[in-house]
């Protein structure tokens, strides 16, 4: 035995270094607390969807003990508290559970093979799932079609569409909606210029789902840049990108070149309504019908930057600073159609931006504010925008009522 | 098994003197360079203080609060990591070549030893592994060290406390070397012995065909590389990413066990049959 004591200890150096270091990971990675939304009022329904993925931390001034830099990440749902951390690394590359990923994951796992479903193409209603993509030739640089992928719930069947696209420089997949037999695949196309883009025109592929032909292609809309100018066309993105929404709507704008530099800086800082851009329309394309309309906003709205949309309305965050005021405006009716005052709880706390988040969906706000403490002042809320009634109403809370804590929601999602 | 364990025990001892040299080495770098930047940032922050008379506020607003992550992205920490790497690197080729090489030609009588071979083979496959998993562990182990000294040098008021997870995982590299969940620990490592047998191999070809050995080796070693990471590129070329992630993570611990397997198996075989004193 004691010729070999060298080995011995290396040895024993070695499994109880990371052997400790292991378990104490582990150990610590399990006496992380559960969180519950408590209903305060209303209907429970609302938030059965809803995933908060938050940051959990104990000391905000301090970084926390337990392993990532500032905080563990948690996804909150109804009745479930998820940290990261906690997964395996096969359960955390599925998708983190009850999360959109892994929803999709789990029950369209054939359909999703080779396709990319944490993309911006992706539809879902009742009975179609549909996916989207640009055939892209990267020793060429250039889109050369359109990848259709569908599936039928009713019947399981999967079908695919490929469309060859001829002249096509450069194409991404903006949106999918469906309208009866026909899937509506909304696309933009650029040109470069050395100093910016060109020209920008939106583009919208019909297929037909009982052939699995094109039918049409649209040019919805096209924007032309003069020398000094830059042009731009980008699509208002809903909270539920793959939702069958009423309409798709368009921002269109122009600035002449001298311009273009302070628009990006002022950009960068999430705050580009301050400057005063030659041209800012908005157009809406109803799904139902086929026309492309220009949005005519009331002048209080004019110039300023949607900040959410839910396929129907769109929702400008107005007030001062210390107030939260939301006009609703309706693109079916052309006008405001509700101003809604949200009451919340304000934090002083300098370690996020802002205080609150919200989140749109059906005709529905879904609010929190962005901090949780063990104060237990922060709810979530979920408002109807036509009536400005609070339809739900639940607190954030611990399992364990005397946790000390502050958590930081990052943002809302929904499971489907 | 007995002859795997004394032959394991005998590379062991080879390997202590080495080991505990460059652990003096590695460590001993580490600890001077927390003293020494934990020593600049405070004297920087007398300097402001006591001579330029700033407050602790402003002098807070000039540097903002050290962290230990200052000292684990500075070369004495990270220099120390490529020293520690580098050697094992040079130990795999010595673990070999020193058996050959030399006044006595030590392989002779290490081939003689009444066991199987395989057993050779396998004690010096462990001893790299237990050589890297040594440094692994010691670093943790130390790390408690060298956040306490840094502790004791810094102003409460002037730093922000990591642990030592935290503090392990301040860039990509390390990272790699400490990743957040055993199972990948496993995998990481895993990979890491399954290269190594493969180099072991190569220089088996060599060592069997001389020469020749060289570009057989070349060839086998390429081979093995393209058969390890086979998953994901075949996925990618020609599936057209049928597969999911974690699909292709265990394929890829499937293709890992059998390039490790193919490398003991060819190993043995050139040890038992070809190898050449």
């Amino acid at each position: 035995m004691k010729k070999y004591w060298k080995s011995i200890t290396i040895i024993l150096i070695t499994v109880l270094g990371i052997g400790t270091f292991y378990i104490q990971s582990y150990i610590s990675a399990l006496s992380l607390p559960d969180f519950k939304i408590e209903t305060v009022e209303g209907d429970e329904t609302f938030i059965e969807n809803i995933v908060l993925v938050s940051e959990y931390v104990t000391d905000a001034e301090n970084v926390d003990e337990y392993g990532y830099g500032y905080g563990q990440i948690l996804y909150l749902t109804e009745d479930n508290t998820i940290y990261r951390n906690q997964l395996s690394l096969i359960n955390e590359m599925k998708g983190i559970p009850e999360t959109r990923e892994r929803f999709l994951r789990d029950e369209y796992s054939s359909f999703f093979r080779g396709i990319n479903m944490w993309n911006e193409s992706i539809y879902e209603d009742e009975q179609y799932l549909v996916s989207a993509d640009i055939v892209y030739n990267y020793y060429r640089g250039l889109s050369e079609g359109v990848k259709v992928k569908y599936l039928n719930k009713e019947n399981g069947q999967t079908e695919s569409i490929d469309y060859p696209l001829s002249s096509n420089n450069h194409l991404i997949i903006d949106d999918i909606q469906v309208n009866g037999d026909t899937i509506l695949v909304f696309a933009k196309q650029w040109t470069f210029r050395e100093d910016g883009h060109a020209k920008e025109a939106a583009y919208l592929y019909k297929f037909d789902m009982n052939t699995n032909e094109l039918i049409t292609t649209e040019e919805l809309y096209v924007v032309e840049a003069e020398p000094d100018q830059y042009v731009d066309i980008s699509i208002l993105h809903d909270s539920k990108s793959w939702s069958p929404n009423d309409y798709v709507v368009y921002r269109s704008i122009m600035q002449r070149d001298e311009a273009v530099q302070e628009y990006d800086v002022e950009d960068e800082f999430g705050d580009g309504e301050r400057v005063q851009l030659e041209d800012n329309r908005l157009f809406a394309y109803e799904v139902a019908t086929g026309e492309m309309k220009e949005v005519n906003l009331p002048e209080s709205l004019r110039d300023r930057f949607v900040n959410y949309f839910d396929g129907s309305n769109l929702y400008y965050v107005t007030g001062d600073v210390d107030e939260l005021k939301l006009a609703v405006y309706s693109l079916k009716e052309d006008k405001i159609i509700n101003e809604l005052e949200i009451e919340y709880t304000k934090y002083d706390n300098a370690r996020m931006p802002g205080y609150y988040m919200l989140t749109v969906d059906d005709g529905y706000v879904y609010f929190h504010e962005t901090l949780v403490t063990d104060e237990g002042t922060s709810f979530l809320q979920v408002i109807d925008t036509t009536t400005g009634e609070i339809v739900y109403k639940g607190k954030i809370v611990p399992e364990k009522s005397d946790l000390q804590f502050e958590m930081f929601i990052m943002r809302t999602e929904f499971q489907y | 098994m007995k002859s795997y364990l004394k032959l394991l025990n005998f590379e062991m001892n080879r390997l202590a003197k080495f080991l505990f040299i460059l652990i003096l080495v590695v460590f001993g770098i580490q600890i001077a360079g927390t003293v020494v930047i934990s020593l600049g940032f405070t004297s920087e922050i007398n300097d402001l203080m006591i001579r330029q008379g700033l407050t602790e506020e402003e002098v807070l607003n000039v540097f903002g609060k050290m962290t230990f992550q200052q000292i684990v992205i500075s070369v004495f920490f990270f220099g120390t990591i490529f020293i520690a790497a580098t050697s094992v690197l040079f130990y795999i080729f010595l673990i070999w070549y020193r058996d050959w090489v030399g006044k006595n030609t030590f392989a002779y009588r290490l081939l003689m030893l009444p066991t199987n071979r395989i057993n050779v083979y396998l004690a010096k496959l462990s001893t790299i592994l237990i050589m890297t998993l040594t440094f692994v562990a010691l670093q943790i182990i130390l790390l408690k060290f060298e956040i306490q000294l840094f502790e004791w040098i810094v102003p409460e008021a002037f730093r922000e406390d990591l642990t030592v997870s935290q503090a392990l995982r301040q860039s990509i590299e390390m990272g790699l070397l400490y990743p957040y969940t055993f199972f990948e620990f496993l995998i990481n490592y895993g990979t890491g012995i399954t290269l190594v047998a493969v180099i072991f191999t190569f220089i088996l070809f060599e060592r069997s065909y001389r020469v020749k050995g060289i570009f057989i080796g070349i060839g086998y070693g390429v081979l093995s590389i393209l058969v390890l990471f086979s998953p994901f590129y075949i996925n990618d070329l020609l599936l057209n990413n049928y597969f999911y992630t974690d699909e292709l993570i265990l394929m890829f611990i499937m293709a890992d066990i059998i390039v490790l397997g193919s490398a003991i198996f060819l190993g043995h075989y050139l040890l038992k049959n070809k190898i050449r004193i």
